[in-house]
């Protein structure tokens, strides 16, 4: 065994990235590549090697509570394909039901019989990446499905059985008027999700929104314009029930997304597949970015190409006190002792709050949850 | 051991950069048979990258040659090389003062360049024979011709008295030689018998010996065993050797009047040792120390500050060593509210400052921010005193001031005649005046100008040199101080005055100044939570302000989960930027401020 004792790993989440897709859309930096049934068909079972290798690592078997299947676009993979990957999952996992297990899928791929599969394995959340409920934005993004296929698809998967869905959502999308964003805002609420992300649109190294930019050919909205976005989308999405869990994320009482919000507490969590993430015990590690390597090492049974990220204790309470800071239900007073000074004079500042002994951040500080992040990890120097 | 004066040569060469000087030494040393010319050289090629770059001579020790000449006696030749830049005017000027002659060459086609006339003018001053050389006669675009009705025009030197010659080819070099002999007048004996005086001309340090000392002999002898003082200073030593440079230093068991070589002592501090000081013995003390001797005074002084403050001590020890061999770099702590602690520097000219930044960068490996460079103003206090500030920061309270003088000097701009209106334009946007200007030759012309030499601190070479496409030479003589309506330009950022940031500046160009400070600090200076006025004061009114608008986004959008890594790197990154930043008040500034308000210069 690896760890000692008070070291075994209590990882209760799984992640699996499928770094595939139909095509790349202008803002998206997540790793991915065009689709191929044959390469699809590899992954699968160097997938299944690598959760092989990663039990064997941490000793134990994942008591995964909630499996998350990400991407690039999960729903791209053929039916018998989802089956296979469900199947493999199952079988390592420790319990039975895991109690939350999402699937993200693209409008454009959201058949019927994907969806019997998925269901009949135990996939209960499904995340559906609608991004807008106007063509024109749709379009501008560079996706390619229409806002008649959200729909679509978001009959499909209640037909199919899955009433917990989330819709993720695209602000500040430049050339289009406040009225499209309130549009988008209320057929997304009419829809009834159990769930909404509101994501303010990023300029990411790599994209083709990045080379747009930097030739000039676009610019983002300005930051007040951003912020007048997002606080839009917490007016309406908070007065039809939704509660703001996380800056970025929005649920009906109960329907938080469970593997995000553990995540974000320093959970532990194992991820496969390439550009995956993971965290046990006292590391981190994420896997290269690179399906080719990542198929060819796993081919000749050796662990994929990883970055490691070792941590330290101090390193881990600051991690969950600057991620932490993120949720609405912020974090103890115990947790963040270590930063409490600096924490006071962002109290001063009037970015962060203490109630009921928990730290968190204001209206103001949800703005500024960056400026506060590298703050707080200012306070680690200063100890 | 007496040495007949009659068969000694003192002398040096002058040159602009590239008009041939090590190309000709070179041909002489292998003419008399001296050395394998890269011993001359190697000693040089440390810091010839630099130089090259820079656009000045190289300069190489002393050596002494014996030429065989015509009359069929043999001739002893010191050459004293000299650095060709301004900036070392005073250290040419000493090492002229140890010669009887210069051989001034000019390239036979580029001509007469602004270095050749500043370095003729010195040679003049201090009474030297001029042999002017017309150099590089092989080439096809040589124009003997014109040359030398630039030399007598433009130098009131005949060529009658020089000649022409290729270095490169041997051409014209015994005649040279020769000329050298029959022009050059040998070194005077004696005036007061039994009294020794030297001129220190240069020194070096040796790790293991200590400073070596160059001097030239002007009354009297020196040996192993003297007890010597020196004038200047008053540092008394035992010589524990002399010698000649042949070029490598050969002890000699004495020197006598005219000759020229090194002394080793017991100095161990190179600031013991000032260039132009007088040498005498310790038992028949000469009364009067040769004329010329003075401090080296700094013109151009700039704060020198680690980029990291861990770095002070790494700082401190890399300019001590690099005062060794560089008497005339002044040092000493100072403290900014702005920077932390550092080290106000001082510079014999703008050229010295740029080279001892770039050695503490390439050879010392220690990164540094150095403050915007000021030149020595006289302040004069409305009590009748008078101070000298060197940093802005030091200026007295306005309401004590009664006005203040600035270093003017005085250039010579050589330039194509279709340039004349362009670089007249820009001598006057820097306060300058032109004085006169003379026709070279049917393309040139030469502008001589009188500029405040705080206008050319910065960037005045750098416009030069592209308005002229190059083209255009330099140089320039301090002329000393006059009266001028400086004004000091402070900085504020959130109401509070940065030190590292004021200037002094002319009144009628604070204003544009200010303005242009200001613009480039609201681009550096990240935004804060809350609104940060920038703004540029003198004597407390404002003249010009920006606007720092707080920051009210800034929130990553996504964070999924297994993200964490990468997020918190990111973030990390970002706190490190922050750490790098110096803080003011409640206002943190990257060190790229300092370098951008420097380049806002002009």
């Amino acid at each position: 065994m690896k760890f000692i004792k008070t070291d075994i790993p209590r990882v209760t989440g799984l992640y699996v990235h499928i770094p595939f897709c139909d095509g790349k859309c202008d803002y998206c930096a997540f790793y991915s590549v065009p689709y191929d049934a044959v390469l699809a068909d590899r992954l699968l079972a160097a997938l299944e090697k690598e959760l092989v290798l990663s039990v064997k690592e941490i000793g134990v078997a994942p008591a995964a509570a909630t499996i998350y299947i990400g991407g690039g676009t999960p729903s791209i993979l053929s039916s018998a394909q989802l089956e296979r990957l469900c199947d493999v999952l199952k079988s390592f996992v420790s319990v039975s039901a895991p109690v939350e297990w999402t699937v993200e899928m693209n409008p454009g791929s959201v058949t019927a019989e994907k969806l019997a599969v998925l269901v009949r394995a135990g996939v209960n959340r499904i995340s559906l990446g609608a991004q807008s409920f106007h063509d024109g934005v749709l379009k501008l993004l560079g996706r390619r499905h229409s806002v008649a296929d959200i729909y679509r698809s978001v009959e499909r998967i209640r037909l199919a059985g899955v009433t917990n869905i989330g819709l993720d959502l695209i602000a500040g999308v430049p050339g289009f008027g406040e009225d499209v964003w309130q549009d988008t805002l209320e057929q997304a609420i009419a829809l009834a999700p159990r769930h909404v992300s509101v994501y303010a649109l990023t300029d990411e190294e790599g994209t083709r929104l990045n080379q747009a930019i930097g030739r000039g050919d676009t610019e983002l909205l300005s930051d007040e314009a951003q912020l007048a976005a997002l606080d839009a989308a917490e007016t309406v999405l908070t007065a039809a029930g939704y509660g703001r869990y996380e800056i970025s994320n929005y649920a009906q009482p109960g329907f938080e997304c469970r593997h995000h919000c553990e995540c974000w507490r320093g959970g532990e969590y194992l991820g496969i597949g390439p550009a995956a993430a993971s965290h046990a015990g006292m590391e981190r590690w994420t896997n290269q970015p690179d399906l080719a390597g990542y198929l060819e090492a796993l081919e000749q049974d050796r662990p994929p190409p990883r970055d490691r990220d070792p941590l330290t204790p101090a390193l881990k309470t600051m991690e969950q006190i600057v991620f932490g800071m993120r949720m609405a239900e912020g974090i103890s007073a115990e947790t963040a002792a270590s930063c409490e000074a600096v924490l006071g004079r962002l109290q001063a500042e009037g970015l962060v709050d203490l109630r009921n002994r928990c730290w968190m951040l204001t209206p103001r500080g949800r703005h500024l949850a960056d400026y506060v992040a590298v703050e707080l990890l200012g306070a680690v120097d200063q100890q | 051991m007496d040495t007949d004066l009659s068969l000694i040569r003192n002398f040096c060469i002058i040159a602009h950069i590239d008009h041939g000087k090590s190309t000709l030494a070179d041909r002489m040393l292998q003419i008399t048979h001296t050395v394998v010319a890269r011993d001359f050289r190697d000693q040089v090629l440390d810091s010839m990258d630099l130089e090259r770059e820079r656009g000045i001579t190289i300069k190489c020790h002393p050596v002494t040659m014996i030429y065989p000449a015509a009359d069929g006696r043999s001739y002893a030749f010191n050459l004293l090389d000299t650095p060709g830049h301004v900036d070392f005017t005073y250290e040419v000027s000493r090492s002229m003062a140890a010669c009887e002659g210069a051989l001034l060459v000019v390239d036979a086609a580029q001509g007469v360049e602004a270095q050749t006339v500043a370095n003729a003018y010195l040679a003049m001053e201090n009474n030297l024979k001029i042999i002017p050389v017309i150099n590089k006669i092989d080439l096809p675009t040589a124009n003997i011709q014109d040359i030398t009705r630039q030399i007598e025009e433009v130098l009131g030197l005949g060529m009658e008295e020089g000649c022409a010659i290729s270095a490169k080819t041997g051409q014209g070099i015994r005649e040279l030689m020769e000329l050298i002999v029959l022009s050059i007048p040998p070194p005077r004996s004696a005036r007061e018998m039994g009294v020794t005086r030297a001129l220190v001309f240069d020194s070096v340090f040796d790790p293991f010996r200590g400073v070596v000392p160059y001097i030239r002999i002007m009354d009297g002898q020196v040996k192993a065993g003297d007890k010597i003082r020196f004038m200047g200073t008053g540092i008394t030593t035992e010589v524990k050797e002399v010698g000649v440079f042949s070029p490598k230093l050969t002890p000699v068991p004495v020197l006598n009047t005219g000759q020229v070589g090194y002394l080793i002592g017991t100095i161990k501090d190179p600031r013991d040792i000032r260039i132009g000081d007088t040498v005498t013995t310790g038992e028949r003390p000469a009364k009067e120390s040769l004329p010329g001797f003075k401090k080296i005074l700094p013109m151009v002084f700039s704060g020198i500050y680690p980029v990291n403050t861990a770095d002070y001590e790494k700082l401190k020890s890399s300019l001590d060593r690099l005062s060794l061999n560089d008497s005339a770099f002044t040092y000493q702590s100072e403290a900014s509210t702005a920077l932390g602690f550092g080290f106000r520097c001082g510079f014999l000219g703008l050229l010295h400052l740029e080279i001892v930044q770039e050695r503490l960068r390439r050879e010392h490996d220690v990164e540094i921010i150095s403050t915007y460079p000021a030149v020595v103003y006289h302040i004069y206090l409305k009590d009748g005193t008078m101070i000298q500030v060197d940093n802005p920061a030091r200026m007295p309270e306005q309401t004590k001031i009664d006005h203040i003088e600035e270093p003017i000097i005085r250039a010579f701009i050589i330039c194509q005649n279709e340039q004349i209106s362009d670089l007249m334009k820009l001598i006057m946007e820097r306060r300058g005046t032109v004085e006169k200007t003379d026709s070279l030759d049917t393309r040139r012309v030469m502008m001589t100008c009188t500029m405040p030499l705080n206008e050319i601190v910065i960037d005045f070479y750098d416009y030069l040199k592209s308005i002229s496409h190059g083209y255009a030479s330099m140089d320039y003589e301090h002329t000393g101080h006059v009266p001028s309506d400086l004004v000091k330009l402070d900085i504020l950022l959130n109401g509070e005055p940065v030190d590292a940031f004021s200037c002094l500046i002319h009144r009628d160009k604070a204003e544009a100044r200010g303005r242009q400070m200001c613009k480039a600090l609201k681009e550096v200076i990240p935004q804060h939570l809350f609104v940060i006025p920038v703004q540029a004061a003198i004597n407390k009114t404002i003249i010009a302000r920006e606007t720092i608008r707080p920051l009210r986004k800034d929130v990553t959008a996504k964070c999924y989960g297994g993200d964490i890594s990468r997020k918190r790197k990111l973030l990390e990154r970002q706190k490190e930027g922050k750490k790098k930043m110096k803080q003011f008040g409640k206002v943190n500034v990257p060190q790229e401020a300092f370098i951008s308000v420097m380049k806002t210069g002009g």
